[in-house]
């Protein structure tokens, strides 16, 4: 596989970059879209709040760009069968699974790698069983090295 | 409605290019984080703009750039390393036009929301004024009854 030069790469890589922009932009217009539905129904049950603050998270966003991928992606042929319409869904589609996924590796280096690097040290140490293995092996040899003696 | 078969190789094919995408996104995090503590360690008060420069978009941009780059320079003919080359690239472009949209049109939003504002506050206090008006005349016309 022969390598790209710099200068071919970077014309394909400016239009894939246009429709980047716009499912960026159309992804942020959507999902604010969806908060003001939420909160124009103004429910005040709590279940209703905590979906209302999912949507207004990077997740939420990963959704929604996902859903909107998904959906053109389904359209009709005269609809999706348009090159600009299945290249981006596809861009939709594949943003909302990196959002999502970045999102997720945040999280974890975020919150969960010092929970668990706590979790670790709060661990006894395991010192005294390896004092019994080492006394263990010392005892055995010394005891072999005795039999020995005796034999000679 | 395409087929369920017909999704579900979309739904393959788009996940490896996400895959791409967050290993390009976490090398770009990586080495931001690298080159900002190498900045902080510097005593010295341009690497406080350098550092701002590089914690802002534009500076993710770059950064994406660079990464490219220097994938680009490697002498190594794996598809994969090609594929992450181009996905940096990509995202370098697509963050340096995001990043100047954004500073375009937030100031156009501030312009057209306070304006919306301002129509709103003078309508408010034109209905006011009418309605102040309208209860000034009545309690005189009723002062005027009461005194006859």
């Amino acid at each position: 596989m022969s390598k790209k030069s710099m200068i071919e790469m970077g014309k394909k890589a400016a239009i894939d970059a246009q429709y980047r922009v716009v499912t960026e932009q159309i992804g942020k217009v959507g999902q604010q879209g969806i908060m003001r539905l939420v909160q124009a129904g103004n429910f005040s049950s709590d279940q209703m709040k905590q979906i209302e603050k999912f949507l207004g998270s990077d997740l939420g966003l990963a959704l929604v760009k996902f859903s909107a991928g998904l959906a053109i992606h389904n359209m009709p042929e005269e609809i999706s069968g348009d090159a600009r319409a299945a290249r981006l869904a596809e861009e939709f589609t594949t943003d909302g699974m990196a959002l999502a996924a970045n999102t997720a590796i945040g999280s974890l280096v975020g919150e969960i790698l010092p929970l668990l690097s706590g979790a670790i040290d709060s661990l006894p140490t395991p010192a005294p069983a390896a004092r019994i293995a080492e006394t263990t092996a010392s005892d055995i040899v010394s005891e072999s090295s005795d039999k020995v003696k005796g034999r000679v | 409605m395409k087929s369920l078969d017909q999704n579900k190789d979309f739904l393959i094919h788009c996940a490896k290019t996400a895959g791409y995408r967050v290993v390009a996104e976490q090398i770009t995090l990586a080495t931001r984080a690298g080159i900002v503590a190498a900045l902080l360690s510097i005593d010295s008060k341009y690497t406080e703009n350098a550092e701002k420069i590089i914690s802002s978009a534009f500076g993710k941009a770059l950064v994406q750039f660079g990464v490219s780059m220097v994938l680009h320079q490697l002498p190594v003919d794996n598809p994969h390393v090609q594929a992450l080359t181009y996905e940096c690239l990509v995202s370098s472009i697509a963050t340096g036009e995001g990043a100047v949209l954004n500073t375009a049109f937030s100031g156009v939003q501030d312009f057209v929301k306070n304006k919306i504002l301002s129509i709103k506050d003078d309508s408010f206090a034109k209905v006011q004024e009418s309605l102040s008006e309208s209860v000034e005349e009545e309690i005189v016309q009723h002062a005027k009854t009461v005194s006859v």
